[in-house]
């Protein structure tokens, strides 16, 4: 075996002042990364607004989810769940929700959406699962982007989606079905080997009996109803306490361990700040949410304004996920609406993420799982189709100033706009060599020159 | 349940990078002599996915049990229609070139496989045969972790699927695994075409001087390096590779004519080849569907060892197909089947051809679905010990029993 490899950053963190408030440049450099991580990246005026507004202004400009008025709630048209339906649909749902993180100007709903679509993960048509229940899901997710995490895991036990995927709906008293009850603590709560127990599992899963789905087979949606009879009501023992729980109270439960903070403190940290973050980082920051009443929204502001996020050791220390590779990258060319979505769901398959359809209960495994040399062919090639294809808007439209610009400032716009700077002496001259090799006339020479720049290394890095 | 993080390629760079010259960034894996096991010695395995559940019992039909025709009052094959092997089973009548190749003693199957607790659901199903881990959710797959152990040279093409997505069984920790869609010609990166284009884009992915640092540049640069260099080298390799078999023009014929023009590019160093033809998820009108899809496959695999033969290849590759589960006994109203849970593996090429395993029983049903009667990782420790010449421990959990499928 080769020797374990590690993607923690390099260097020593100080975790007494990691957390306390940024103090230094506030540059477009800062504000790219910041819309990097709490959005999807953007355009140069994207990206110049919030460098114009101050750090705590940026912030707060992103935090504030009111700006994401009049996106669409739902997709347009039927959405059938049959099997010459299915694909039709699946197009339909991923246009809808790609083109809500293309446009909306409260990116950050979109990415914690996302990031709570891989962690209390569900997946349209397994064990029935219907579009709209999906849809339904990650518009409680928008919903309760950044309000507390424990009251959306319990809603989450009325959830359409998630009682087929994790097969409450169809567990009884007479028959309780562990699944729920064994993800909510393994994967959504505590974390694996985090000290509960298989009887917590057991006995858990009969206080999230007696819920099923009403419609029948041919809703569009089930409807989440209580059915006492098939409730165990009885008293049950776990996590050391005994009582006649129901399943809020369960969640109340996990919601007191000691391994609940850390666990889901770990995941926003490797989703929002870098990967493998330190043992004394993640427990401060789980004291953090646990003492904000586990609100997201505390916890947000205080990660995106602080001196650790804008560190070198954050800084391009995750690698985008293809959502936020298409998603970015069509943000950057200032794309007003998505692509057919048709060869785009193609080209995110190839890339190894398809929304709405996790690969299992356990989400996107995320970090360098996304880069192996059919996935990085899959990205270079859908760069190479937005630069290089009248896909997209010409670059006369997205690069800035380039009708006045020698090929040197060329390079340089190039550089800003697609690597905010990111670039080596070697790649810029390159990029500058292979613009002074083309006929200025030639309309390709800008679209090749910005797909130089989306090839190196540093345009795979959040 | 340990979800392993999934590292990838930390070999390949040393197998592509530091070879120069002449001798072509695929040469190493001729220059070094292969350390097999007595006679295992430049084998193949082919793994062919059939997609979407397959229906057994329309497959390998047990024409002679009344049960059968009683379930399948639509749907059941006629006695005189089947290809028979023996008094009780037959093959699909679409399958006459493979009827052909088990007659020659070419194709062992494997009846009732499966796995205990059988899943439903496609995707579920799909990962536990190839993760090989039907209770945790292994990140790997159980062909990664036999390219992450086995001592086969490092080498970007030692494992390739033939699949627009790189499918779960190939994900590795130490490996990095091309997807192939189509042909050669379709593994390339969409390069400009104006001049300096392809030279410069290739110069790119160099990491080094740049104003950041970041834990994953290292692995980024190198996969990417990889891929552009193989996505040059694999074009020209293989377009020495000449063949006069006949494949069907479909897409499972050209998917196993670039597999025999793989194994017969030495330079390539290919040993584990993956494939995927369907679907098979046949819910409604089953039977033009799946006849159309046996027969393509029958006859897809009947000219990929033809064409292996003529280039004596034959002796040296094992194709073994799976899918994620059989399909319900009972028919639906439809004229199709829900999804069900055993069904018949083949294995074919230098096998010891016949019927293997317990015929499932039609009568003592599983929720309605045949119960499989033999583990798929004892069909998997088989192969990998007996074909491969690998130990099976540390690839698979557990201690399988070999089947006596292989002369």
């Amino acid at each position: 075996m080769d020797a374990a490899r590690t993607y923690r950053p390099a260097g020593a963190l100080d975790p007494r002042t990691a957390l306390l408030p940024y103090r230094g440049p506030w540059t477009e450099r800062e504000a790219a990364h910041l819309l990097r991580r709490a959005g999807f990246g953007g355009s140069r005026d994207d990206i110049g607004r919030l460098a114009a507004l101050g750090m705590d202004r940026a912030v707060d400009s992103l935090l504030d989810l009111s700006a994401a008025a009049n996106l669409p709630a739902q997709p347009d048209g039927a959405l059938g769940w049959g099997p010459h339906e299915r694909r039709a649909s699946y197009l339909a749902m991923t246009s809808w929700w790609l083109g809500r993180m293309l446009t909306s100007r409260a990116p950050l709903q979109e990415k914690l959406a996302l990031f709570y679509h891989g962690h209390f993960t569900s997946a349209v048509f397994q064990k029935g699962t219907r579009p709209l229940e999906m849809i339904d899901q990650i518009n409680l997710y928008h919903r309760m982007a950044l309000g507390s995490l424990e009251d959306l895991t319990g809603q989450l036990v009325r959830d359409p989606a998630m009682m087929r995927y994790l097969d409450t709906a169809s567990s009884s008293k007479l028959h309780p079905n562990e699944n729920f009850a064994r993800e909510l603590m393994e994967l959504f709560t505590m974390g694996h080997g985090s000290g509960y127990t298989e009887q917590d599992v057991r006995e858990s899963a009969r206080a999230f009996t007696g819920y099923a789905l009403s419609g029948g087979r041919t809703a569009d949606r089930g409807a989440a109803v209580f059915l006492p009879r098939r409730h165990d009501a009885g008293p049950k023992t776990l996590l050391g306490r005994t009582g006649n729980w129901s399943g809020e109270e369960v969640i109340s439960i996990i919601y007191q361990q000691t391994a609940t903070p850390r666990f889901l403190a770990g995941k926003l940290l490797a989703y929002f700040l870098y990967w493998d973050p330190e043992p004394e980082l993640v427990d401060a920051y789980g004291r953090l949410l646990e003492g904000n009443g586990w609100k997201v929204s505390a916890v947000m502001g205080t990660l995106l304004r602080s001196r650790l996020f804008y560190s070198p050791r954050a800084y391009r220390a995750l690698v985008k996920s293809p959502v936020e590779f298409v998603v970015g990258t069509l943000r950057m060319v200032e794309r007003a609406t998505l692509p057919e979505p048709a060869p785009l769901v193609a080209a995110m398959a190839r890339m190894g993420q398809m929304l709405f359809m996790p690969p299992n209960v356990a989400g996107w495994p995320g970090g360098a799982a996304w880069i192996n040399s059919a996935t990085m062919l899959a990205r270079q090639n859908f760069a190479d189709a937005v630069a290089m294809t009248p896909m997209t808007s010409d670059p006369a439209d997205y690069v800035p100033g380039i009708g006045g610009l020698d090929v040197r400032a060329l390079a340089g716009a190039i550089v800003e706009l697609v690597l905010q700077g990111d670039a080596s002496p070697a790649q810029r001259a390159r990029i500058a060599a292979y613009l002074n090799a083309n006929a200025p006339d030639d309309a390709r020479r800008v679209r090749g020159a910005v797909y130089l720049a989306m090839a190196t290394p540093a345009y795979q890095l959040a | 349940m340990t979800i392993a993080r999934k590292q990838f390629l930390l070999g390949t760079i040393s197998g592509l990078a530091l070879i120069g010259g002449g001798q072509g960034v695929f040469g190493r894996a001729l220059a070094q002599t292969p350390a097999d096991a007595a006679g295992a010695a430049n084998r193949v395995l082919v793994v062919l996915n059939l997609q979407g559940g397959n229906d057994g019992l329309n497959t390998l039909v047990p024409y002679g049990d009344p049960v059968y025709q009683r379930m399948r009052p639509d749907l059941g094959l006629a006695p005189h229609d089947v290809l028979t092997i023996d008094a009780t089973v037959g093959l699909n009548p679409s399958m006459r070139a493979l009827k052909a190749m088990y007659d020659r003693g070419r194709v062992a199957v494997i009846q009732g496989a499966g796995y205990p607790n059988p899943d439903h659901s496609h995707f579920r199903s799909t990962e536990i045969w190839q993760t090989a881990d039907p209770v945790g959710y292994d990140a790997t797959g159980w062909l990664g972790r036999l390219l992450d152990r086995a001592d086969w040279p490092k080498n970007l093409f030692t494992g390739v699927a033939v699949s627009p997505v790189l499918p779960e069984l190939f994900i590795a920790e130490h490996h990095d695994v091309p997807a192939i869609d189509g042909g050669a010609r379709d593994f390339r990166l969409a390069i400009d075409g104006t001049r300096g284009g392809a030279q410069d884009f290739a110069a790119q992915s160099d990491a080094t001087d740049l104003p950041f640092r970041s834990p994953f540049l290292p692995t980024i640069a190198a996969v990417q390096r990889d891929t552009q260099r193989g996505s040059e080298e694999l074009p020209k390799l293989v377009a020495g590779y000449k063949t006069t078999a006949s494949y069907p023009v479909t897409g499972i014929g050209r998917s196993l004519a670039l597999a025999a023009q793989i194994i017969g590019t030495p330079a390539l160093g290919t040993r584990v080849i993956y494939v995927a033809h369907g679907s098979f998820d046949t819910h409604v009108s089953q039977k033009a569907t799946q006849d159309r899809l046996l027969g393509q496959l029958s006859d897809a695999l009947a000219a990929f060892y033809d064409d292996l033969a003529a280039h004596g290849n034959d002796r040296r590759v094992l194709t073994m197909t799976f899918s994620e589960f059989g399909r319900r006994v009972a028919e639906n109203a439809s004229r199709g089947t829900d999804h069900g849970e055993a069904g018949p593996m083949f294995v074919i090429g230098p096998v010891k051809g016949g019927l293997y395993g317990t015929p499932p029983s039609l009568e003592q049903l599983h929720e309605g679905n045949l119960a499989y009667g033999t583990d798929f990782r004892s069909v998997y420790a088989t192969i990998i010990e007996r074909w491969l010449g690998r130990p099976a421990s540390g690839v698979l959990a557990g201690d399988w029993p070999a089947l006596p499928i292989l002369g």
